[in-house]
């Protein structure tokens, strides 16, 4: 166990090093800044706009660690044979693969962590400018369940980095794979909804049908975790729904990482 | 070493000439603002929601921003869109509430504008309809339904069925839960539509949109105001007068009051005042 903090720790240092912060606190000074303008163009959903810049502005900072840190944090290790230097100390392959994404996921918690703090700020600030009674439909508790399942998202979206990332040896490649593993995973809800209801005039192939159905079930449903538009207008999930969506993003983060430890004990990495 | 002493004269050319195109382009830009409008409206239902992808909201706040923006303008240059012009909008509130159905503004919107500016009451109902199915708790779609159906078309019957269902609401203020019940009460539609705007006025921060509605409530009141005074005048003359001039010649009014949108006011034959402006700005040329 400790092994896997010290990786988690170094992962982590790692991170701060490519001073990823002073980036998040400029994109949360400019986010404030700009939700508060762009809200006061609104009639009368204030506390929805200034929430919507906002919290898309968490999701986009958390996406930042899966697409552009975590593949150069574990691809260029092993592109640069700087792994040696680590599995050279009684480190287990597992306990790597485990720390690398530990070290992942406390980074995106820390960037998601300040954005959703300016968020808050924002909507105080909003509240100053146009008004409480702009901002009666927002709840804290609505906040944050959406920020809370973001971060799970983006946690999904880094444990499947690490298994594109024990595949192939390519950071580029990595990247590409993450990216369409996004797109899949935030549109493949949509798909499966389309095709399970009978459109007059569209004829679906059995083939079709089929992969969509292997598909669900092979990518995740990125979609189930966008909370945002909910805490914008004020909507709490109970606490059923919301532990149901949990456990699924949890399950499926333990399942990756399974695989990707799989793969990676069965790599060549010479 | 020369090309070092020329690089501060380049940098500061440079600077005066970012501020001095500024200008000219926004005003390419503002020449073709109409047709990012009509693109962006025009996209399928199901193409917009997936390449939203998680920031759906995000891209309907645009979206709006847009189109409050296309309207703003056309308010600023005392202009009126154009037919096709409001069907593109329509589209573009459908798309809207497409991406967040329970998004408030854009169902304000079509309500301001297109029953009061562009007589489309049918487009504003089918989008208030949708606002009742997504805003479960909210009052203001049913009560803009009844108000609509009472106003501008004529039907008292269902606009209380409208005012009964807008006054169960949760958050359905005390007066909307009197209207239903006085309704039949108002003879006089101009009171209903004073009403109606003052209520508009209070929760809207747009400047623009302010202007149109303080204008038209301007209109409004102006108008309620020569329908009291013809009744005052038929009840001391025991007739009618015949034009608003007599009001003038009795005394009971100072002058004809100025139309806000450029019009003259008249007297109809059943006792009401219209103007020849039709409540619309002309066309600026």
């Amino acid at each position: 166990m400790n092994n896997i903090f010290a990786v988690i720790s170094i992962t982590f240092k790692e991170g701060l090093r490519q001073r990823i912060l002073y980036g998040v606190i400029i994109s949360a000074l400019f986010v404030m800044f700009f939700a508060v303008l762009f809200s006061g163009w609104f009639m009368r959903d204030i506390s929805k706009i200034i929430l919507d810049f906002c919290l898309s502005a968490v999701s986009v900072g958390g996406l930042l660690i899966p697409f552009f840190l975590a593949v150069n944090l574990l691809s260029k290790d092993i592109e640069r044979k700087t792994i040696y230097a680590i599995l050279a100390k009684p480190i287990s392959r597992t306990q790597y693969i485990l720390g690398k994404f530990g070290g992942l996921i406390a980074l995106a918690a820390v960037v998601m962590s300040i954005l959703s703090a300016s968020s808050l700020v924002s909507v105080w600030i909003g509240k100053l400018l146009y008004g409480a009674r702009f901002f009666t439909d927002f709840s804290l508790l609505a906040f944050t369940q959406a920020v809370l399942m973001s971060w799970l998202s983006v946690a999904v979206l880094i444990a499947l980095v690490v298994v594109w990332c024990c595949v192939t040896t390519s950071a580029f490649l990595a990247t590409l794979l993450t990216l369409f593993t996004y797109i899949i995973g935030q549109t493949i809800d949509d798909v499966v909804r389309f095709l399970s209801v009978d459109t007059v005039g569209v004829e679906i192939s059995a083939t079709v049908e089929k992969t969509v159905q292997v598909v669900k079930y092979i990518f995740p449903n990125l979609a189930v975790f966008d909370l945002k538009l909910q805490a914008a207008h004020n909507v709490i999930l109970p606490f059923g729904e919301f532990t149901t969506i949990g456990m699924y993003g949890v399950c499926y983060c333990i399942v990756a990482l399974s695989l990707a430890v799989l793969i990676f004990q069965k790599r060549d990495l010479a | 070493m020369k090309i070092r002493n020329l690089s501060y004269p380049v940098i500061i050319l440079a600077a005066f000439l970012t501020v001095f195109f500024t200008n000219p382009a926004y005003n390419v830009r503002g020449k073709y603002l109409e047709e990012t409008i009509s693109h962006l409206g025009n996209l399928p239902t199901e193409l917009l929601q997936s390449v939203s992808l998680e920031f759906k909201g995000v891209i309907a706040d645009f979206l709006l921003m847009k189109t409050i923006s296309f309207m703003g303008m056309k308010i600023v240059e005392q202009e009126n869109p154009d037919k096709e012009e409001w069907q593109r909008i329509n589209q573009m509130l459908i798309r809207i509430t497409d991406l967040d159905g329970r998004f408030r503004d854009p169902y304000v919107l079509a309500e301001m504008s297109f029953v009061w500016q562009a007589g489309m009451i049918d487009e504003a109902n089918i989008l208030l309809e949708k606002a009742v199915k997504n805003r479960p708790d909210d009052y203001t779609p049913l009560y803009f339904l009844g108000f609509n159906h009472f106003y501008f078309l004529n039907d008292a019957e269902k606009a209380a069925v409208y005012l009964r269902q807008a006054a169960l609401k949760p958050n359905a203020p005390d007066y909307v839960k009197g209207l239903a019940a006085r309704f039949s009460l108002y003879s006089k539609q101009t009171a209903l539509g004073i009403l109606f705007l003052e209520n508009l006025l209070q929760d809207t921060q747009d400047k623009n949109i302010r202007m149109y509605l303080e204008k038209r409530l301007t209109a409004l009141e102006i108008i309620d105001s020569l329908e009291k005074t013809v009744i005052a005048f038929r009840e001391s003359f025991q007739q009618m007068p015949t034009s608003l001039d007599d009001l003038v010649r009795s005394g009971l009014l100072e002058n004809i009051p100025a139309d806000p949108y450029g019009g003259t006011f008249f007297l109809m034959d059943n006792g009401r005042i219209y103007t020849t402006s039709k409540l619309v700005a002309p066309l600026k040329k």
